[in-house]
């Protein structure tokens, strides 16, 4: 069996999430031959009803956002797609400039973000982590359960992804610049 | 710029989206000349906020109420306007590094937000329409009974010792009578009527029996203040003695 075989067989029976190094470990194999194992399951699951979803060192099998109406005529949830200025202005920081701290998104708003953060972790949209390089502060990042909802695989496939962190470099170089 | 614009409850506006809002409105881009231009209308609005957030004092909606600590936030903006709209009026009035930063500070974070307003409407199209569903797990687990050495009557019951002596005890948060002091502008009002109906009195018959430091210096202030609005005029004939307060006919303005 090829070990993107393997893998695939592993996140199907799993369905959640799972890191890199435990793939690495339960196959027996490196972090780098699992990543590049990934990027090839990736693309050949594109021409099936099901995709792989990626988000930080983490990988998930999902089904094909084509087939979201379908489905939605077999799950008996009550799907929700309300999301008020505050939840859109929110997500949208946190999806674009993630991971990022509650200062970092009033900073940007000008409001107090508290309570937006926490009703959007409710609805697991959002969730919260140790800053690894400040273990007093939070940092906040997208879930996988946001990017199903998107119909995205991964945060990258966003439009105008890239072009956002060249801006930002731009501005806080400009800053710089007029202060030298 | 219309009241509907304030009144919507639950959504309320920071001070960088009004400020991009009024901006636009004008169709102008982000600049410090833009800035200058929209400097009225941005103090006017908080002045309408502010009203608005100390009538609805008794209001039960908990928005309204952190609406008036969100007004704190509008106060900085507003001061960096009025600082840009000076330097628009006088190009030479000197500003520090750090005022210039603060400037600087507040164009980049209306660039920003413009920025995140437009990449908003990628999530806005997208959530919800299209979604990747995942397995759900349906794994029963058979529950096994499998208790570790310390459960034991004896363990259990120190345990819950354990518990009560370590339960949080009340704390006893000391209290304090908030004294009501007077406030300026009733000092003011007061001031106003009782010089308008007598057209002189002494500063010391009008603080009267006052004996609070805080109160002489506030009854102080609302005499300087109707002095600036020309309602009164004032004369101390040397140091130190009383001060004479007289209307000059009120309804003629003072330059």
């Amino acid at each position: 069996m090829s070990l993107e075989q393997q893998i695939e067989a592993i996140l199907f029976w799993k369905a959640e999430p799972l890191s890199v190094k435990k793939l690495a470990e339960v196959c027996g194999r490196n972090e780098g031959e699992i990543q590049d194992t990934i990027i090839k399951l990736e693309q050949n699951l594109m021409s099936t009803g099901v995709r792989l979803l990626r988000k930080n060192d983490e990988v998930l099998l999902g089904a094909a956002p084509e087939a979201s109406e379908l489905i939605e005529k077999l799950t008996r949830e009550e799907l929700s797609r309300d999301l008020g200025k505050a939840g859109l202005e929110t997500l949208s920081i946190v999806l674009y400039q993630g991971p990022i701290t509650r200062a970092g998104i009033d900073y940007i708003r000008g409001v107090n973000s508290s309570f937006i953060l926490r009703h959007l972790q409710i609805r697991d949209l959002v969730e919260k982590i140790i800053d690894p390089s400040d273990a007093r502060r939070f940092l906040y990042r997208p879930t996988f359960n946001l990017l199903q909802h998107l119909g995205v695989t991964k945060v990258e496939d966003l439009p105008e992804y890239g072009t956002l962190e060249a801006e930002l470099q731009k501005l806080s170089e400009s800053k710089l610049q007029a202060n030298s | 710029m219309s009241e509907q614009f304030i009144a919507k409850v639950g959504e309320f506006a920071g001070p960088i989206e009004v400020l991009l809002r009024l901006i636009e409105e004008k169709k102008l881009h982000i600049s410090q000349v833009s800035l200058a231009s929209v400097a009225d209308d941005f103090i006017s609005y908080l002045q309408k906020l502010n009203n608005q957030g100390e009538a609805s004092v008794n209001d039960e909606l908990a928005c309204c109420n952190s609406n008036k600590a969100e007004i704190a936030n509008f106060i900085l903006v507003a001061s960096t306007l009025m600082l840009i709209k000076s330097l628009a009026l006088l190009p030479t009035l000197e500003v520090t590094t750090e005022e210039k930063e603060g400037i600087e500070d507040l164009e980049r974070r209306l660039r920003l937000y413009q920025r995140m307003k437009d990449l908003s409407v990628h999530i806005k199209e997208r959530f919800g329409r299209q979604i990747i569903f995942t397995r759900e797990l349906s794994r029963e687990i058979t529950p096994v009974f499998a208790p570790t050495a310390e459960i034991t009557p004896a363990g259990i019951w120190q345990a819950i010792k354990n518990l009560i002596t370590n339960f949080p005890q009340p704390e006893k948060i000391p209290e304090v009578i908030i004294k009501k002091v007077i406030s300026l502008e009733e000092v003011i009002t007061n001031l106003t009527n009782r010089v308008q109906s007598a057209l002189q009195m002494s500063f010391k018959q009008f603080v009267g029996n006052q004996k609070e430091k805080v109160n002489i210096i506030v009854s102080f202030l609302g005499m300087l203040e109707l002095v600036k609005r020309g309602i009164i005029s004032v004369e101390q004939q040397n140091h130190f003695e009383d001060i004479h307060m007289e209307t000059g006919g009120i309804d003629t303005p003072r330059y």
